[in-house]
């Protein structure tokens, strides 16, 4: 299989302390637009005339602000998949993808500075750092703000799940006590060849490791793969 | 069969020779006997039964498919540090994904169904009803599972299991025309009929169940194994499946050389014959206790596998040391498969037939299952420089051709009602 992957899919993504987004930091606003209600949406360009399917959307994860910015998305049209960059998409709405002109192709390749929402984030495994709890991502939250398109929050209830299995006309009801702020999302840890560059990461989760109690930290290494869960191990232990 | 009640030094010379099979055959073999489940020992039993050593070939067959699969999933375990549940979920559109777990929720409901047939049937060999030993066996393997302690049950039931280890004992004893067992090992002798076809996809499904698959990727990670230590893991998941076959091979060789040729097999009495060469009139006992020991170690870790794998996929709670409030879906899911596999074993029928049905819905979804496996081991995207080659690309999607094209045959001749 032809993968777009723009850097090695993650492994886990793991969480800071909880921070749910309640209800006031998370109003049901007109703003807010789901990731997977996007992934499969037609794409259009001026005169109106279909071109493709989104494929997935791109961000930036280290772009030094709380909330990631959208920086394009993955269309699928007839001749392949090919990247639209912001400034050529007039317009995404919660069931299509407007473009500002007709589609310049300009193929995929690897970005290590990029994050391919659909392809890395969406239905990996979060592990919690406080309460233990493991999810996986059901949805992605964007919302509109004056400086951009920023992706704020991850949805991780099993409801969401079980509407993505539905037909695309369902609603899609976002439910603020399930939704986790994107910030509180500490690292991604890369699996495989990309190991290495976890350690990072990895150095922040012990961190917040060791102001935890005992019970806490060892529902938490439960649910690490083994070889990370030896490092934490010992780093939790050392005076 | 042998005679077993020769008198002088026979004793003796029986002892040499077990201690001799068992020499060669070693501790690998006792674990694989201790591996095999009910639906497996009475379904391998209905081969030598119905078709003597026709099957054998096929067997072979099964265990080339079984060492390409089961090498896959160690594999994706070691490399990915997931479980299978976990990676489909994330590899697969979230439909394919769902449809993959109910998949795998069904084989294993199904399998948990032949577990409590063996407990029913065994205990009916030892002179206790089904009526009331199954309902027993549900409470006693729930109640250990969720309050008591596991492993010590675990420990109990797999000894008892090690009954089995009589099978490879007395299939040398019942002196077997080896001569017809050596051409039915090598050469293809299938049979044209229907219920030759069904008892192939009943061995598959037997053989490479899709249980098996989910639990040898998650045992890879729970033993944190890695892409440094997975070379020696391959040289035992590929010993593992063959000694675990070279086991099934001495049932099959063992029940034919007993009652082969006989038809399709009846009960569990019949298939305790088999082991008449080895322990004399204690066979049937001996076939109870070890139906008994396996039955129960597979009712307990077959539902808990498929609650973990589903649980994974999903992304909720999944331990067995988690109480029942914080993983109330991973409990749930277990009671729910044992409690469905206790009420169909206890429905009025034939127990060897209902085991041996299940084997066959289980060869039926392998096949299915298959696919997502070998997709995610020739992905790069999963695997890295560890996916697939093409030469095992190639031999993998043959088998899985192979056990796909014979699963589609049963269910053509199932709706054409010749099957």
């Amino acid at each position: 299989m032809t993968s777009f992957a723009l850097r090695a899919p993650p492994d886990r993504l793991r969480r800071r302390p909880l921070r749910r987004l309640g209800r006031r930091r998370l109003p049901q606003a007109e703003g807010l637009l789901s990731v997977a209600g996007l992934i499969g949406a037609p794409v259009r360009d001026r005169s109106g005339r279909h071109v493709g399917h989104v494929v997935d959307l791109l961000i930036r994860p280290d772009d030094g602000e709380r909330y990631p910015a959208v920086t394009g998305a993955v269309v699928h049209t007839l001749h392949g998949r090919t990247v639209v960059a912001l400034e050529a998409i007039a317009e995404l709405l919660p069931d299509r993808l407007l473009l500002r002109e007709t589609l310049e192709r300009e193929p995929v390749h690897e970005r290590a500075d990029l994050v391919a929402l659909a392809h890395d984030v969406l239905d990996r495994q979060i592990v919690d750092v406080d309460g233990g709890d493991v999810r996986r991502v059901s949805d992605l939250v964007l919302a509109r703000r004056p400086d951009g398109l920023r992706l704020v929050g991850v949805d991780v209830s099993i409801r969401t799940m079980l509407r993505r299995l539905g037909p695309r006309s369902l609603p899609r009801k976002l439910v603020p006590d399930r939704i986790y702020d994107w910030s509180s999302i500490a690292a991604f840890s890369a699996r495989g060849e990309a190991e290495g560059s976890s350690v990072l990461h990895l150095t922040q989760a012990v961190a917040e490791l060791k102001n935890r109690g005992p019970a806490d930290v060892q529902t938490l290494l439960d649910d690490l793969p083994p070889h990370e869960r030896t490092r934490l191990e010992g780093a939790t232990t050392a005076p | 069969m042998s005679g077993i009640t020769a008198p002088g030094d026979r004793p003796r010379r029986r002892l040499k020779r077990v201690l001799a099979v068992l020499a060669v055959a070693g501790p690998g073999l006792i674990a694989a006997n201790a591996g095999n489940d009910a639906g497996g020992i009475l379904t391998y039993a209905s081969a030598g039964a119905q078709f003597a050593y026709r099957t054998l070939f096929l067997m072979v067959l099964v265990t080339v498919a079984l060492i390409v699969v089961q090498e896959m999933c160690a594999r994706l375990g070691a490399y990915t540090h997931k479980g299978l549940g976990g990676l489909i979920r994330e590899q697969f559109p979230l439909r394919a994904s769902v449809g993959a777990m109910l998949l795998l929720f069904v084989a294993n409901a199904g399998l948990t169904v032949s577990e409590f047939a063996g407990i029913g049937a065994a205990m009916e060999l030892l002179g206790v009803s089904r009526y009331i030993a199954v309902p027993v066996a549900l409470v006693l393997l729930w109640a250990v599972t969720i309050f008591g302690n596991y492993t010590r049950a675990e420990r109990v039931a797999m000894a008892l299991s090690l009954a089995f280890v009589a099978y490879p004992i007395a299939a040398i004893m019942a002196h077997p025309d080896w001569r017809t067992v050596a051409a039915d090992l090598v050469a293809p002798h299938f049979v044209r009929s229907a219920a030759f076809l069904v008892l192939a996809v009943a061995l598959i499904g037997t053989t490479i169940t899709p249980y098996m698959q989910f639990y040898a990727a998650s045992a890879v990670v729970d033993k944190g194994i890695g892409p440094k230590e997975y070379p020696a893991e391959r040289v035992d998941a590929v010993n593992g499946a063959i000694v675990s076959d070279v086991v099934s091979i001495f049932i099959i060789i063992a029940t034919a050389a007993a009652i082969g040729g006989t038809g399709p097999l009846q009960s569990a009495h019949q298939a305790a014959l088999a082991l008449e060469p080895a322990v004399g009139s204690a066979a049937p006992t001996l076939f109870g206790v070890g139906l008994l020991g396996a039955s129960l170690l597979a009712a307990a870790v077959v539902p808990l596998s498929s609650s973990y794998a589903i649980a994974e996929g999903l992304g909720v709670e999944r331990s067995v040391s988690d109480s029942f409030r914080r993983a109330p879906f991973f409990f749930g899911l277990f009671t729910l498969q044992l409690v469905v596999g206790a009420a169909v074993a206890l429905a009025p029928g034939n127990l060897v037939s209902l085991a041996v049905n299940m084997q066959v819905l289980n060869g039926l979804i392998t096949p299915v299952l298959l696919v997502f496996i070998l997709v995610l081991a020739n992905r790069r995207s999963v695997l890295g420089d560890a996916a697939n080659r093409p030469l095992f690309r190639a031999v993998a999607t043959l088998c899985v051709a192979g056990v796909g094209a014979l699963a589609l045959a049963v269910v053509v001749l199932t709706a054409l009602g010749k099957a």
